[in-house]
């Protein structure tokens, strides 16, 4: 077993400053009851230091920017972050409140070693906006150790158990004790005997320490080492994407919305290439401060995953809607994902060069659907079908990414004209001169019977004309142009 | 003035020259409009691959789609691109499409809502590369001349041949078109139509064009029906009934 644990130090952080389009390049800080638990470079800059109190921090830094911890949004950021990491391994289990945990055993060879695993991670967790540390350790809590302690990993690619656990054990020595799970309480204990890193901890004989700090040091400590087993739950990546930007304060202009949009656009993106799919149809959601959610439905000719793609046909779409006046929080739902592999629409093929499979526009395509609306774009189908208004479909531009969409008909009269009226128009026959007919359709008794003969006429003011008579008198049903 | 040579390549200027003795500028072949007589007639020697057509006409049915048909058909055997139909004002019928040759696999209908949208899809269609043809409709009374020169120098940029339906009464306006077309109502024959070249580059204008337009697709039709008997005869055998 080979655990991997990705620890994002300033997530919690990273999270709000994502969707706060006011705090750009300025101080800002986390705080947990009125106490400063996370901050960025421009506040340490400042001087600000973890644990001193708001008020000092306020009194460091003026126009300091602060948010309040909440830990239901860092969990929720936690297990959309799955889907970044699930890639590598389907063992992917949490370690709130800001740590993956990964065994990737099964995967070395594949990927030809750890090392790739974790730079590919970083890459994806990067891409998704945050910053993290690797450990690499023969179990899930000295991974986790390693992690937090920032432990540069000297591991061979693919280590068998025993280097795995004995290189393990040689960086966890140096792991100062605040980075492990062990209580605050006992952590001050400890440091008053004298005893800061683990390799000092370990080195104590374990019966005593039992007698003096308890049962469940003993178990963290055997689970660290791996001499007791620790079995993680595993968790699936969320089976669709769902995410919110909650702004800090309303926001009034388009050009303000932006920010909190790309964001969750990039993260609909990583999502999107973790699992190898396409989003073809996704809703934004803008919720006012006192009203109902406003839902904007986008919609794809085709499966996508650039972010940039995504935001702009979404701008497109909504500079044609009105959006609430007051914008407290912004949502994005992945409605309708397809998989880019099954629909064909991979970005590259076997050989490298960009698919042509298809020469569909589909970037003309999207655009035209995002301005105009997808009901202003039809696509031509040929049906086989004998009456002449079933012979052929509009076809929606979301039929273009199905395969298979041409429904061929054959040994259709070729005396057909080119516009046709829909539906026919009732017409005076003293106005027309037959010149052609009758030719007889009758068919559709299964629906709606149709018994009609059709005859090429021309019109007094010299158009060619496609009339028809049946019962109900003479109509005229297309123009030969 | 020494320059005056590399002027004279210059794809905006024409001497009177090349249009009587037959000379085609370089790497311009224009689309072959099926009939070689009209073909002689414009500057290209076909429909001009880059840049503004304007079909005049009041009357639907007179042969103004047959007009093109050839040259959109040839457009879609050349290449890949698609041809777009802007605000059509009826339902183009696809066994007819299908039954002159043109790919309707390859064919899209926009239906912009306004005048405003419809320029911009038009010149949305234009730049994006991928329509090798344009066919559209937009509405006489907001239609102006610099949407017109607009639409051209996109057109002409990106390669696209651009056609626009008019009313006979836009005749009276001045418009950039490459080539103006106006079909007249009098002459209409059932399988030939009558047009008036209004306006061309590198020539005067010219009345009473007749040009053949044959009302069915009979010659791909009738080839069409031998493969089809051959391919039923084919498939008989292999079933064993001869």
């Amino acid at each position: 077993m080979l655990w991997m644990c990705a620890h994002l130090p300033q997530m919690a952080l990273e999270i709000r400053l994502r969707s706060d389009p006011g705090a750009g390049g300025r101080a800002a800080v986390l705080v947990d009851d009125k106490i400063v638990c996370r901050m960025n470079r421009p506040a340490q800059e400042a001087g600000i230091s973890l644990g001193v109190s708001l008020a000092t921090a306020n009194s460091l830094v003026a126009g300091l920017v602060h948010y309040s911890r909440d830990a239901a949004l860092e969990i929720h950021r936690l297990n959309l972050l799955v889907s970044a990491a699930y890639r590598f391994t389907p063992r992917v289990s949490l370690a709130p409140p800001d740590a993956l945990l990964l065994e990737v055993q099964g995967s070395l060879k594949l990927f030809g070693g750890w090392e790739p695993i974790a730079r590919a991670l970083k890459q994806a967790l990067r891409n998704m906006g945050h910053q993290c540390w690797i450990g690499v350790a023969h179990t899930p809590c000295a991974a986790e150790a390693l992690a937090r302690a920032k432990v540069p990993t000297q591991m061979p690619p693919c280590p068998d158990r025993k280097t795995l656990r004995h290189v393990a054990m040689t960086l966890l020595r140096d792991v100062e004790l605040a980075h492990t799970e062990l209580s605050d309480v006992d952590t001050e204990r400890l440091f008053s005997m004298g005893i800061r890193s683990l390799g000092e901890l370990l080195e104590l004989p374990r019966h005593e320490l039992g007698k003096r700090f308890g049962k469940s040091m003993l178990d963290y400590l055997a689970r660290l080492t791996g001499t007791h087993p620790d079995s993680r739950e595993y968790v699936a990546p969320e089976p669709m994407f769902y995410a919110v930007a909650h702004l800090i304060e309303p926001v009034q202009s388009r050009e303000e919305l932006q920010f909190p949009m790309q964001g969750l656009a990039t993260d609909l993106s990583g999502w999107l290439d973790a699992r190898g799919c396409g989003v073809v149809e996704l809703v934004w959601g803008f919720s006012p401060f006192d009203a109902t959610e406003a839902l904007r439905p986008v919609r794809f000719a085709y499966p996508r995953t650039d972010a940039n793609a995504l935001l702009e046909f979404s701008e497109l779409t909504l500079a044609e809607h009105e959006l609430p006046a007051e914008i407290m929080s912004v949502s994005l739902r992945a409605a309708k994902v397809e998989s880019l592999f099954k629909a064909g629409f991979a970005d590259r093929n076997l050989f490298g060069s960009r698919s042509s499979s298809s020469s569909a526009p589909n970037d003309l395509l999207d655009r035209l659907t995002a301005r105009l609306g997808s009901d202003s774009l039809q696509l031509l189908c040929h049906m086989n079908d004998h009456r002449p208004e079933h012979a052929w479909a509009p076809l929606p531009v979301r039929a273009l990414s199905r395969p298979g969409r041409r429904n061929r008909s054959h040994a259709q009269p070729s005396n057909r004209p080119a516009w046709l009226l829909e539906p026919p128009v009732p017409v005076k026959r003293k106005y027309f001169q037959l010149l052609k007919g009758p030719e007889r359709i009758q068919s559709g008794w299964w629906e709606s019977p149709l018994e009609r003969d059709y005859y090429v006429a021309r019109h007094r003011n010299g158009a060619l004309c496609w009339l028809f008579n049946d019962q109900q008198g003479w109509f005229q049903h297309g123009f030969f142009s | 003035m020494s320059d005056l040579s590399s002027l004279l390549e210059h794809q905006h200027i024409w001497r009177a020259r090349d249009l009587t003795d037959g000379q085609l500028p370089e790497n311009a072949a224009g689309i072959p409009s099926g009939s070689t007589e009209f073909d002689r007639l414009l500057y290209h020697r076909g429909w001009p691959r880059n840049g503004l057509v304007e079909i005049l006409h009041d009357v639907y049915g007179q042969g103004e789609l047959r007009l093109l048909t050839p040259g959109l058909v040839s457009l879609h055997r050349e290449e890949t691109r698609w041809i777009a139909w802007i605000n059509p004002p009826f339902v183009p019928y696809a066994p007819a499409l299908d039954a002159w040759g043109i790919d309707i696999d390859r064919v899209l209908l926009t239906y912009p809502r306004s005048h405003r949208k419809a320029l911009w899809a038009i010149e949305n269609i234009l730049e994006s590369g991928s329509c090798g043809a344009v066919l559209a409709w937009l509405d006489e009374d907001e239609l102006q001349e610099k949407h017109l020169q607009r639409i051209q120098a996109r057109a002409r940029d990106n390669r696209v041949w651009s056609t626009f339906f008019r009313p006979l009464r836009a005749v009276r306006h001045p418009s950039p078109a490459e080539l103006r077309i106006r079909i007249d109502t009098a002459a209409v024959n059932q399988d030939t139509l009558t047009c008036s070249i209004v306006k061309r580059r590198g020539g005067w204008s010219i009345p009473a064009v007749s040009i053949d337009l044959p009302l069915r697709p009979d010659s791909i039709s009738r080839a069409s029906m031998v493969e089809h008997w051959l391919q039923w005869r084919r498939s008989d055998r292999r079933r064993g009934r001869y």
